[in-house]
Protein backbone atom coordinates (compact mmCIF):
# COMPACT_ATOMS: atom_id res chain seq x y z
CA UNK A 1 0.00 0.00 0.00
CA UNK A 2 1.76 3.15 -1.19
CA UNK A 3 -1.40 5.93 -0.41
CA UNK A 4 -4.09 6.03 2.01
CA UNK A 5 -7.21 6.40 0.25
CA UNK A 6 -9.24 8.12 3.13
CA UNK A 7 -6.80 10.98 2.65
CA UNK A 8 -7.89 14.39 2.18
CA UNK A 9 -9.46 14.88 -1.87
CA UNK A 10 -7.14 17.26 -4.18
CA UNK A 11 -8.37 20.39 -5.04
CA UNK A 12 -10.26 21.06 -8.59
CA UNK A 13 -13.92 19.75 -8.12
CA UNK A 14 -14.60 18.65 -4.75
CA UNK A 15 -17.61 16.81 -4.95
CA UNK A 16 -16.26 14.31 -7.63
CA UNK A 17 -13.56 13.02 -4.90
CA UNK A 18 -9.98 11.55 -5.45
CA UNK A 19 -9.18 8.86 -7.54
CA UNK A 20 -6.54 6.31 -6.53
CA UNK A 21 -4.38 4.07 -9.29
CA UNK A 22 -5.11 0.36 -7.85
CA UNK A 23 -4.02 -3.19 -8.99
CA UNK A 24 -6.67 -5.61 -8.01
CA UNK A 25 -5.11 -9.05 -7.62
CA UNK A 26 -6.01 -12.40 -8.46
CA UNK A 27 -7.09 -15.06 -10.23
CA UNK A 28 -8.04 -14.27 -14.20
CA UNK A 29 -11.31 -15.64 -12.88
CA UNK A 30 -11.75 -13.55 -10.05
CA UNK A 31 -10.65 -10.77 -12.07
CA UNK A 32 -13.16 -11.16 -15.10
CA UNK A 33 -15.51 -11.24 -11.94
CA UNK A 34 -14.60 -7.87 -10.83
CA UNK A 35 -15.06 -6.71 -14.39
CA UNK A 36 -18.50 -7.89 -14.85
CA UNK A 37 -19.94 -7.30 -11.54
CA UNK A 38 -18.40 -3.87 -10.37
CA UNK A 39 -18.69 -0.24 -12.34
CA UNK A 40 -14.66 0.03 -12.66
CA UNK A 41 -12.92 2.55 -14.35
CA UNK A 42 -10.10 0.21 -16.05
CA UNK A 43 -9.07 2.79 -18.60
CA UNK A 44 -10.31 4.00 -22.44
CA UNK A 45 -11.43 0.82 -24.03
CA UNK A 46 -10.38 -2.37 -22.81
CA UNK A 47 -8.61 -4.03 -19.45
CA UNK A 48 -4.77 -3.79 -18.45
CA UNK A 49 -3.19 -6.29 -16.96
CA UNK A 50 0.31 -7.59 -15.66
CA UNK A 51 1.37 -11.23 -15.03
CA UNK A 52 2.62 -11.58 -11.51
CA UNK A 53 2.52 -15.43 -11.93
CA UNK A 54 0.67 -18.80 -13.18
CA UNK A 55 -2.50 -18.17 -11.79
CA UNK A 56 -2.30 -14.41 -10.68
CA UNK A 57 -2.70 -11.17 -12.52
CA UNK A 58 -3.07 -7.83 -11.72
CA UNK A 59 -5.77 -5.56 -13.29
CA UNK A 60 -5.14 -1.75 -13.55
CA UNK A 61 -8.33 0.08 -12.12
CA UNK A 62 -8.90 3.77 -11.31
CA UNK A 63 -10.98 3.71 -8.05
CA UNK A 64 -12.47 6.48 -5.69
CA UNK A 65 -11.94 5.55 -1.69
CA UNK A 66 -15.42 3.90 -1.38
CA UNK A 67 -15.04 1.98 -4.67
CA UNK A 68 -12.04 0.43 -3.25
CA UNK A 69 -13.63 -0.02 0.06
CA UNK A 70 -16.50 -1.96 -1.57
CA UNK A 71 -14.49 -4.10 -3.59
CA UNK A 72 -12.40 -5.34 -0.80
CA UNK A 73 -15.33 -5.97 1.26
CA UNK A 74 -16.11 -8.47 -1.07
CA UNK A 75 -12.92 -9.85 -0.88
CA UNK A 76 -10.95 -8.70 -3.13
CA UNK A 77 -7.01 -7.95 -2.98
CA UNK A 78 -6.32 -3.99 -4.08
CA UNK A 79 -3.10 -2.39 -3.52
CA UNK A 80 -3.28 1.47 -3.64
CA UNK A 81 -1.09 3.25 -5.69
CA UNK A 82 -0.42 6.69 -6.87
CA UNK A 83 -3.43 9.21 -5.98
CA UNK A 84 -3.99 10.67 -9.85
CA UNK A 85 -6.05 13.09 -9.39
CA UNK A 86 -3.00 14.77 -7.19
CA UNK A 87 -0.94 14.21 -9.90
CA UNK A 88 -3.53 15.10 -12.50
CA UNK A 89 -3.70 18.61 -10.36
CA UNK A 90 -0.26 19.38 -10.08
CA UNK A 91 0.34 18.67 -14.03
CA UNK A 92 -2.49 21.73 -14.36
CA UNK A 93 0.53 24.46 -15.10
CA UNK A 94 1.04 21.82 -18.55
CA UNK A 95 -2.05 23.52 -19.82
CA UNK A 96 -1.36 26.29 -21.87
CA UNK A 97 -3.02 29.33 -21.01
CA UNK A 98 -4.13 32.22 -23.22
CA UNK A 99 -3.77 32.00 -26.96
CA UNK A 100 -0.51 31.13 -28.14
CA UNK A 101 -1.69 31.37 -31.61
CA UNK A 102 -3.30 34.46 -30.94
CA UNK A 103 -6.81 33.68 -32.52
CA UNK A 104 -5.24 32.40 -35.64
CA UNK A 105 -2.12 34.88 -36.61
CA UNK A 106 0.25 32.60 -35.45
CA UNK A 107 1.01 29.14 -37.28
CA UNK A 108 1.53 26.18 -35.47
CA UNK A 109 4.55 23.78 -36.47
CA UNK A 110 4.52 20.38 -35.73
CA UNK A 111 7.19 18.03 -34.48
CA UNK A 112 8.50 16.89 -38.08
CA UNK A 113 11.45 17.74 -39.86
CA UNK A 114 10.39 18.95 -43.18
CA UNK A 115 13.99 18.47 -45.74
CA UNK A 116 16.56 19.82 -43.78
CA UNK A 117 13.96 21.97 -41.50
CA UNK A 118 13.72 21.32 -37.99
CA UNK A 119 10.18 21.36 -36.85
CA UNK A 120 8.80 22.00 -33.47
CA UNK A 121 6.10 24.06 -31.79
CA UNK A 122 5.89 27.97 -30.19
CA UNK B 1 2.49 22.96 -23.32
CA UNK B 2 -0.52 21.27 -23.75
CA UNK B 3 -3.17 22.95 -26.23
CA UNK B 4 -6.42 24.32 -24.19
CA UNK B 5 -9.67 24.17 -26.36
CA UNK B 6 -8.92 28.14 -27.33
CA UNK B 7 -5.88 27.23 -29.13
CA UNK B 8 -6.70 24.51 -30.43
CA UNK B 9 -9.21 26.46 -32.52
CA UNK B 10 -6.99 29.11 -33.18
CA UNK B 11 -4.08 26.76 -34.28
CA UNK B 12 -6.81 25.65 -36.68
CA UNK B 13 -7.77 28.75 -37.91
CA UNK B 14 -3.62 29.52 -38.07
CA UNK B 15 -3.45 27.14 -40.53
CA UNK B 16 -6.35 27.69 -42.96
CA UNK B 17 -4.53 31.12 -42.87
CA UNK B 18 -1.45 30.40 -43.52
CA UNK B 19 -1.98 27.76 -46.26
CA UNK B 20 -4.97 29.08 -48.57
CA UNK B 21 -5.95 26.76 -51.08
CA UNK B 22 -4.66 24.08 -49.20
CA UNK B 23 -6.58 24.27 -45.99
CA UNK B 24 -10.04 25.10 -45.32
CA UNK B 25 -11.34 25.51 -41.99
CA UNK B 26 -14.89 23.86 -41.32
CA UNK B 27 -17.07 24.78 -38.99
CA UNK B 28 -19.47 21.83 -37.43
CA UNK B 29 -23.44 21.71 -37.50
CA UNK B 30 -23.46 20.89 -34.12
CA UNK B 31 -23.20 23.15 -30.88
CA UNK B 32 -21.76 21.61 -27.83
CA UNK B 33 -24.46 21.64 -24.46
CA UNK B 34 -22.35 24.65 -23.08
CA UNK B 35 -22.47 26.52 -26.58
CA UNK B 36 -18.88 25.62 -27.54
CA UNK B 37 -18.98 25.69 -31.90
CA UNK B 38 -16.33 22.44 -33.07
CA UNK B 39 -14.09 23.28 -36.03
CA UNK B 40 -12.51 20.66 -38.69
CA UNK B 41 -9.89 21.20 -41.07
CA UNK B 42 -10.19 20.12 -44.71
CA UNK B 43 -6.69 19.57 -46.10
CA UNK B 44 -6.08 19.21 -49.85
CA UNK B 45 -5.47 20.91 -53.09
CA UNK B 46 -8.52 22.34 -54.05
CA UNK B 47 -9.90 22.15 -50.56
CA UNK B 48 -11.46 25.56 -50.24
CA UNK B 49 -14.27 24.44 -52.61
CA UNK B 50 -15.75 22.57 -50.08
CA UNK B 51 -19.16 21.68 -52.18
CA UNK B 52 -16.96 20.75 -55.38
CA UNK B 53 -15.01 18.76 -53.07
CA UNK B 54 -17.63 17.02 -51.37
CA UNK B 55 -18.91 15.39 -54.90
CA UNK B 56 -15.43 14.59 -56.15
CA UNK B 57 -14.72 10.60 -56.21
CA UNK B 58 -12.01 10.85 -54.56
CA UNK B 59 -9.92 9.61 -51.67
CA UNK B 60 -10.59 10.64 -48.27
CA UNK B 61 -8.97 10.18 -44.44
CA UNK B 62 -11.16 11.43 -41.29
CA UNK B 63 -9.05 11.96 -38.53
CA UNK B 64 -11.04 12.04 -34.89
CA UNK B 65 -9.57 12.67 -31.38
CA UNK B 66 -11.00 14.37 -28.31
CA UNK B 67 -13.61 12.73 -27.69
CA UNK B 68 -12.60 11.59 -24.16
CA UNK B 69 -11.80 14.79 -22.09
CA UNK B 70 -9.28 13.66 -19.86
CA UNK B 71 -7.05 11.89 -22.82
CA UNK B 72 -4.87 14.85 -22.83
CA UNK B 73 -2.32 14.87 -26.19
CA UNK B 74 -4.69 13.57 -29.03
CA UNK B 75 -6.39 17.10 -30.07
CA UNK B 76 -2.46 18.45 -30.30
CA UNK B 77 -1.15 15.52 -32.22
CA UNK B 78 -3.83 16.32 -34.69
CA UNK B 79 -2.50 20.10 -34.60
CA UNK B 80 0.89 18.85 -35.36
CA UNK B 81 0.28 16.52 -37.89
CA UNK B 82 -1.93 18.47 -39.85
CA UNK B 83 1.08 21.70 -39.31
CA UNK B 84 3.52 19.04 -40.26
CA UNK B 85 1.79 17.77 -44.02
CA UNK B 86 0.93 21.13 -45.24
CA UNK B 87 4.47 22.61 -44.37
CA UNK B 88 6.26 19.59 -45.74
CA UNK B 89 3.61 20.10 -49.01
CA UNK B 90 4.67 23.88 -49.49
CA UNK B 91 7.97 23.73 -49.20
CA UNK B 92 8.25 20.34 -51.24
CA UNK B 93 10.16 18.37 -49.04
CA UNK B 94 10.86 15.09 -46.91
CA UNK B 95 8.59 14.74 -43.82
CA UNK B 96 10.95 12.95 -41.39
CA UNK B 97 9.91 11.35 -37.65
CA UNK B 98 12.83 9.86 -36.25
CA UNK B 99 13.69 7.16 -38.56
CA UNK B 100 10.60 7.16 -40.36
CA UNK B 101 10.64 9.30 -43.65
CA UNK B 102 8.19 10.11 -45.83
CA UNK B 103 9.39 11.02 -49.45
CA UNK B 104 8.42 14.53 -50.67
CA UNK B 105 6.41 12.08 -53.50
CA UNK B 106 4.60 10.86 -50.59
CA UNK B 107 3.05 14.33 -49.18
CA UNK B 108 2.35 15.68 -52.61
CA UNK B 109 0.50 12.42 -53.31
CA UNK B 110 -1.60 12.53 -50.01
CA UNK B 111 -2.18 16.22 -50.37
CA UNK B 112 -2.91 16.05 -53.61
CA UNK B 113 -4.92 13.18 -54.35
CA UNK B 114 -6.30 12.31 -50.61
CA UNK B 115 -8.88 14.54 -48.75
CA UNK B 116 -7.58 14.56 -45.18
CA UNK B 117 -10.29 16.26 -42.82
CA UNK B 118 -8.96 16.75 -39.31
CA UNK B 119 -11.00 17.28 -36.87
CA UNK B 120 -9.41 17.54 -33.08
CA UNK B 121 -11.86 17.94 -30.46
CA UNK B 122 -14.70 15.98 -30.88
CA UNK B 123 -15.73 16.56 -27.10
CA UNK B 124 -14.39 20.45 -26.53
CA UNK B 125 -17.05 20.77 -23.56
CA UNK B 126 -14.95 17.85 -21.65
CA UNK B 127 -11.78 18.63 -22.81
CA UNK B 128 -12.03 22.19 -21.12
CA UNK B 129 -13.69 20.72 -18.13
CA UNK B 130 -10.65 18.06 -17.53
CA UNK B 131 -8.22 20.80 -18.36
CA UNK B 132 -9.81 23.18 -15.56
CA UNK B 133 -10.68 19.90 -13.08
CA UNK B 134 -7.59 17.55 -13.75
CA UNK B 135 -7.95 15.76 -11.18
CA UNK B 136 -11.56 14.52 -12.14
CA UNK B 137 -10.31 12.32 -14.75
CA UNK B 138 -13.18 13.50 -16.82
CA UNK B 139 -14.31 11.37 -19.63
CA UNK B 140 -17.78 12.26 -20.58
CA UNK B 141 -19.15 15.29 -22.71
CA UNK B 142 -21.10 17.53 -19.97
CA UNK B 143 -24.78 17.23 -20.81
CA UNK B 144 -26.44 17.34 -17.99
CA UNK B 145 -29.94 15.79 -19.61
CA UNK B 146 -29.81 12.03 -17.27
CA UNK B 147 -27.99 13.42 -14.29
CA UNK B 148 -29.05 13.30 -10.69
CA UNK B 149 -28.28 16.15 -8.49
CA UNK B 150 -26.32 14.23 -5.70
CA UNK B 151 -24.08 12.77 -8.06
CA UNK B 152 -21.48 14.77 -10.30
CA UNK B 153 -20.36 12.07 -11.76
CA UNK B 154 -23.99 11.52 -13.65
CA UNK B 155 -23.24 14.27 -15.75
CA UNK B 156 -22.03 13.65 -19.42
CA UNK B 157 -22.60 11.15 -22.06
CA UNK B 158 -19.87 8.94 -23.33
CA UNK B 159 -18.99 10.09 -26.83
CA UNK B 160 -17.36 7.38 -27.94
CA UNK B 161 -20.18 4.83 -26.46
CA UNK B 162 -23.16 6.73 -27.97
CA UNK B 163 -22.48 5.81 -32.05
CA UNK B 164 -24.92 3.38 -33.66
CA UNK B 165 -23.48 0.10 -33.73
CA UNK B 166 -25.18 -2.20 -31.25
CA UNK B 167 -25.58 0.71 -28.95
CA UNK B 168 -28.75 -1.13 -27.27
CA UNK B 169 -26.80 -3.18 -25.70
CA UNK B 170 -29.15 -4.43 -23.65
CA UNK B 171 -30.48 -6.31 -26.05
CA UNK B 172 -27.91 -6.93 -28.72
CA UNK B 173 -25.30 -8.73 -26.15
CA UNK B 174 -25.24 -12.03 -24.20
CA UNK B 175 -25.50 -11.21 -20.29
CA UNK B 176 -22.31 -12.82 -19.96
CA UNK B 177 -20.62 -10.40 -22.06
CA UNK B 178 -21.67 -7.08 -20.56
CA UNK B 179 -19.14 -5.74 -18.47
CA UNK B 180 -18.48 -2.16 -17.20
CA UNK B 181 -16.47 -0.60 -20.30
CA UNK B 182 -18.81 -1.98 -22.66
CA UNK B 183 -21.23 0.50 -22.31
CA UNK B 184 -23.64 1.69 -19.16
CA UNK B 185 -26.94 3.04 -19.16
CA UNK B 186 -26.30 4.16 -15.75
CA UNK B 187 -25.60 7.91 -15.73
CA UNK B 188 -23.21 8.04 -13.47
CA UNK B 189 -21.18 5.25 -15.24
CA UNK B 190 -17.67 6.57 -17.30
CA UNK B 191 -19.26 4.65 -20.07
CA UNK B 192 -22.75 5.98 -19.90
CA UNK B 193 -24.02 5.89 -23.49
CA UNK B 194 -26.75 8.61 -23.98
CA UNK B 195 -30.87 8.36 -24.36
CA UNK B 196 -30.39 7.01 -28.15
CA UNK B 197 -27.58 6.27 -30.30
CA UNK B 198 -26.51 9.80 -31.40
CA UNK B 199 -28.09 11.92 -28.91
CA UNK B 200 -25.22 14.04 -28.42
CA UNK B 201 -24.37 17.04 -30.92
CA UNK B 202 -20.52 15.69 -30.73
CA UNK B 203 -20.99 12.79 -32.14
CA UNK B 204 -23.29 13.79 -34.93
CA UNK B 205 -20.69 15.98 -35.75
CA UNK B 206 -18.31 12.85 -36.34
CA UNK B 207 -21.64 11.80 -38.47
CA UNK B 208 -21.78 15.02 -40.46
CA UNK B 209 -18.52 14.72 -41.66
CA UNK B 210 -18.86 11.27 -43.23
CA UNK B 211 -21.82 12.14 -44.53
CA UNK B 212 -20.53 15.63 -45.83
CA UNK B 213 -17.08 13.80 -47.51
CA UNK B 214 -18.23 10.90 -49.04
CA UNK B 215 -15.22 10.56 -50.68
CA UNK B 216 -13.75 9.14 -46.90
CA UNK B 217 -12.44 5.45 -46.90
CA UNK B 218 -10.83 5.77 -44.18
CA UNK B 219 -11.29 6.87 -40.37
CA UNK B 220 -9.13 6.84 -37.43
CA UNK B 221 -10.13 8.41 -33.91
CA UNK B 222 -7.21 8.68 -31.70
CA UNK B 223 -7.50 7.76 -27.97
CA UNK B 224 -4.86 7.01 -24.94
CA UNK B 225 -3.38 5.26 -23.00
CA UNK B 226 -1.77 1.91 -23.83
CA UNK B 227 -0.11 1.82 -27.38
CA UNK B 228 -1.85 -0.34 -29.62
CA UNK B 229 -3.62 0.06 -33.48
CA UNK B 230 -7.37 -1.41 -33.10
CA UNK B 231 -9.98 -2.17 -35.80
CA UNK B 232 -13.70 -3.67 -35.66
CA UNK B 233 -15.15 -5.74 -34.85
CA UNK B 234 -15.37 -4.68 -31.05
CA UNK B 235 -18.31 -6.44 -30.35
CA UNK B 236 -17.66 -9.94 -31.22
CA UNK B 237 -15.19 -12.05 -33.31
CA UNK B 238 -14.88 -12.11 -36.68
CA UNK B 239 -16.72 -14.76 -39.08
CA UNK B 240 -16.21 -14.88 -42.81
CA UNK B 241 -18.63 -18.17 -43.31
CA UNK B 242 -22.46 -17.09 -41.84
CA UNK B 243 -23.25 -13.53 -42.97
CA UNK B 244 -26.92 -13.77 -41.55
CA UNK B 245 -24.55 -13.19 -38.05
CA UNK B 246 -24.51 -9.72 -38.33
CA UNK B 247 -24.86 -6.91 -36.22
CA UNK B 248 -28.40 -5.73 -37.84
CA UNK B 249 -29.55 -9.12 -37.30
CA UNK B 250 -31.76 -9.27 -34.53
CA UNK B 251 -32.33 -12.92 -34.49
CA UNK B 252 -29.12 -12.68 -32.98
CA UNK B 253 -29.79 -10.60 -29.65
CA UNK B 254 -28.76 -11.49 -26.67
CA UNK B 255 -25.70 -14.19 -28.17
CA UNK B 256 -22.71 -11.58 -28.97
CA UNK B 257 -20.27 -11.29 -27.28
CA UNK B 258 -18.68 -14.00 -25.93
CA UNK B 259 -15.50 -15.74 -27.17
CA UNK B 260 -16.67 -19.13 -28.42
CA UNK B 261 -20.14 -18.55 -28.36
CA UNK B 262 -23.08 -18.52 -30.69
CA UNK B 263 -22.63 -15.83 -32.64
CA UNK B 264 -19.28 -14.18 -34.92
CA UNK B 265 -19.70 -10.77 -36.19
CA UNK B 266 -19.59 -11.37 -40.10
CA UNK B 267 -16.17 -9.58 -42.23
CA UNK B 268 -15.92 -10.14 -45.81
CA UNK B 269 -12.66 -11.76 -45.98
CA UNK B 270 -10.94 -9.36 -47.83
CA UNK B 271 -11.81 -6.41 -45.52
CA UNK B 272 -10.24 -8.64 -42.69
CA UNK B 273 -7.08 -8.91 -44.81
CA UNK B 274 -6.65 -5.16 -45.36
CA UNK B 275 -7.84 -4.02 -41.90
CA UNK B 276 -4.80 -6.35 -40.40
CA UNK B 277 -2.58 -5.04 -43.08
CA UNK B 278 -3.34 -1.72 -42.65
CA UNK B 279 -3.39 -1.65 -38.81
CA UNK B 280 0.15 -3.68 -39.03
CA UNK B 281 1.11 -0.61 -41.59
CA UNK B 282 0.34 2.39 -39.13
CA UNK B 283 1.99 -0.35 -36.45
CA UNK B 284 5.45 -0.60 -38.39
CA UNK B 285 5.26 3.68 -39.04
CA UNK B 286 4.70 4.46 -35.74
CA UNK B 287 7.48 1.95 -34.32
CA UNK B 288 9.82 3.00 -37.02
CA UNK B 289 10.14 6.78 -35.28
CA UNK B 290 12.21 5.59 -32.03
CA UNK B 291 11.11 1.48 -31.51
CA UNK B 292 7.98 1.55 -29.40
CA UNK B 293 5.45 -1.15 -30.43
CA UNK B 294 1.76 -0.42 -30.63
CA UNK B 295 0.74 -3.81 -31.32
CA UNK B 296 -2.35 -4.00 -34.10
CA UNK B 297 -5.15 -5.96 -32.92
CA UNK B 298 -9.15 -6.20 -33.34
CA UNK B 299 -10.78 -4.48 -30.40
CA UNK B 300 -12.93 -7.53 -29.45
CA UNK B 301 -9.28 -9.41 -29.10
CA UNK B 302 -7.32 -6.95 -27.15
CA UNK B 303 -5.00 -8.85 -25.01
CA UNK B 304 -6.25 -9.57 -21.78
CA UNK B 305 -6.24 -12.29 -19.01
CA UNK B 306 -6.28 -16.07 -20.06
CA UNK B 307 -9.12 -16.47 -22.03
CA UNK B 308 -11.30 -13.09 -21.25
CA UNK B 309 -12.76 -11.06 -24.23
CA UNK B 310 -14.29 -7.76 -23.38
CA UNK B 311 -16.65 -6.43 -25.96
CA UNK B 312 -17.67 -2.92 -26.72
CA UNK B 313 -20.59 -1.08 -27.75
CA UNK B 314 -21.34 2.72 -29.69
CA UNK B 315 -17.62 2.51 -30.24
CA UNK B 316 -16.91 5.30 -33.14
CA UNK B 317 -14.51 3.27 -35.93
CA UNK B 318 -17.16 0.21 -35.54
CA UNK B 319 -19.81 2.72 -36.31
CA UNK B 320 -18.24 3.93 -39.15
CA UNK B 321 -17.25 0.84 -40.93
CA UNK B 322 -20.84 -0.82 -40.16
CA UNK B 323 -22.38 2.03 -42.56
CA UNK B 324 -21.95 0.38 -45.72
CA UNK B 325 -23.59 -2.69 -44.54
CA UNK B 326 -26.53 -0.51 -43.10
CA UNK B 327 -26.46 1.68 -46.30
CA UNK B 328 -25.05 -0.42 -48.89
CA UNK B 329 -25.32 3.20 -51.12
CA UNK B 330 -22.47 4.74 -48.73
CA UNK B 331 -18.93 3.76 -49.33
CA UNK B 332 -17.16 1.94 -46.86
CA UNK B 333 -14.98 3.34 -44.39
CA UNK B 334 -12.29 1.35 -42.89
CA UNK B 335 -12.54 2.65 -39.03
CA UNK B 336 -9.28 2.68 -36.74
CA UNK B 337 -8.89 3.42 -32.93
CA UNK B 338 -4.93 4.06 -31.84
CA UNK B 339 -4.66 3.85 -28.15
CA UNK B 340 -1.69 6.23 -27.69
CA UNK B 341 0.63 6.72 -24.93
CA UNK B 342 2.15 3.52 -23.46
CA UNK B 343 2.52 4.81 -19.95
CA UNK B 344 -0.67 3.89 -18.66
CA UNK B 345 -2.29 7.60 -17.61
CA UNK B 346 -4.35 10.05 -19.41
CA UNK B 347 -2.83 13.04 -18.19
CA UNK B 348 0.49 13.79 -19.91
CA UNK B 349 3.22 16.42 -19.77
CA UNK B 350 4.71 18.20 -22.71
CA UNK B 351 7.59 16.43 -22.53
CA UNK B 352 5.95 13.58 -22.81
CA UNK B 353 4.21 14.54 -25.71
CA UNK B 354 7.02 15.89 -27.29
CA UNK B 355 8.28 12.03 -27.84
CA UNK B 356 4.34 10.60 -28.70
CA UNK B 357 3.41 13.12 -31.10
CA UNK B 358 6.18 12.18 -33.49
CA UNK B 359 5.33 8.60 -33.53
CA UNK B 360 1.58 9.16 -33.54
CA UNK B 361 2.00 11.48 -36.98
CA UNK B 362 4.12 8.66 -38.66
CA UNK B 363 1.27 6.49 -38.07
CA UNK B 364 -1.36 8.71 -39.40
CA UNK B 365 0.90 9.62 -42.62
CA UNK B 366 0.82 5.93 -43.18
CA UNK B 367 -2.91 5.65 -42.79
CA UNK B 368 -3.01 8.82 -45.61
CA UNK B 369 -0.41 7.19 -47.31
CA UNK B 370 -2.27 4.18 -47.88
CA UNK B 371 -5.31 6.34 -48.57
CA UNK B 372 -3.59 7.50 -51.76
CA UNK B 373 -5.49 5.44 -55.01
CA UNK B 374 -3.37 2.86 -56.12
CA UNK B 375 -3.76 0.05 -58.45
CA UNK B 376 -4.54 -3.47 -56.91
CA UNK B 377 -6.64 -6.03 -57.97
CA UNK B 378 -8.42 -7.11 -54.70
CA UNK B 379 -10.88 -4.72 -53.92
CA UNK B 380 -12.20 -5.08 -57.83
CA UNK B 381 -12.53 -8.86 -56.97
CA UNK B 382 -14.11 -8.19 -53.82
CA UNK B 383 -16.72 -6.47 -55.32
CA UNK B 384 -17.46 -9.32 -57.97
CA UNK B 385 -17.82 -11.80 -54.73
CA UNK B 386 -19.95 -8.98 -52.85
CA UNK B 387 -22.05 -8.62 -55.72
CA UNK B 388 -22.58 -12.17 -56.42
CA UNK B 389 -23.22 -12.72 -53.03
CA UNK B 390 -25.62 -10.25 -53.03
CA UNK B 391 -27.73 -11.78 -56.29
CA UNK B 392 -27.42 -15.44 -55.34
CA UNK B 393 -30.34 -16.97 -53.38
CA UNK B 394 -31.07 -16.85 -49.50
CA UNK B 395 -30.70 -19.95 -48.72
CA UNK B 396 -27.54 -20.55 -50.34
CA UNK B 397 -25.53 -17.68 -48.10
CA UNK B 398 -27.64 -17.57 -45.00
CA UNK B 399 -27.84 -18.94 -42.70
CA UNK B 400 -24.90 -21.28 -43.12
CA UNK B 401 -25.07 -20.79 -46.37
CA UNK B 402 -21.82 -22.34 -48.89
CA UNK B 403 -21.56 -19.37 -50.49
CA UNK B 404 -19.45 -18.14 -47.20
CA UNK B 405 -17.31 -20.94 -47.44
CA UNK B 406 -16.41 -20.32 -51.48
CA UNK B 407 -15.86 -16.87 -50.87
CA UNK B 408 -13.27 -17.56 -48.43
CA UNK B 409 -11.39 -20.30 -49.86
CA UNK B 410 -11.44 -18.55 -53.47
CA UNK B 411 -10.19 -15.18 -51.18
CA UNK B 412 -7.40 -17.27 -49.72
CA UNK B 413 -6.38 -18.33 -53.33
CA UNK B 414 -6.51 -14.88 -54.36
CA UNK B 415 -4.71 -13.28 -52.05
CA UNK B 416 -1.68 -15.92 -52.23
CA UNK B 417 -1.55 -14.75 -56.29
CA UNK B 418 -2.06 -11.05 -56.31
CA UNK B 419 0.14 -9.89 -52.95
CA UNK B 420 3.40 -9.93 -54.89
CA UNK B 421 1.99 -7.36 -57.88
CA UNK B 422 -0.03 -5.22 -55.04
CA UNK B 423 1.98 -1.75 -54.15
CA UNK B 424 2.66 -0.59 -50.70
CA UNK B 425 -1.39 -1.41 -49.26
Amino acid sequence: MVANPAGSHSTGDPTLGDIYETRIVGTPEKLDSALRSFTLDVGCSHPHFEQIDDQTFALLAFATSPQIEELRSAGYVVEVNENVSRRAESLKNEIGAGDRFDGGRVVPRGFGIKGDRRGGDL
Amino acid sequence: MILNVGEIRSALRGLANQYPGLATLITLPERTYEGQDSYALLIGTGASLISTVARCPAAGVLITSGMHGREWGGPDICIYFAADLLEAYTLGTDLTYGGKTFSASVVRHIVERVHVVVFPCVNPDGVRYSHANPSASWRKNRNPESSVSTNLRSIGVDVCRNFDFVWDYRSAFAPAAIWSGLASDDPGSDQFHGTAAFSEPESRNVRWLLEQFPQIHRYLDLHSFSGFVVYPWGDDEIQFADVSQNFTNSAWNGKRGTLGGPYGEFMLWCDRRDFRNLARAVSDAIAAVRGTVYGPHQLFLMPAFGRATYATSGVSFDWAYSRHRTHPAKRMVRGFGVEFNKTLKFDITYDELVQIAPEVSAGLMRLCESAVPVVSLAPIFCRVFGFIREILPRRLWSPYGRWGRVQQAAGAVLEFITAPFESRR
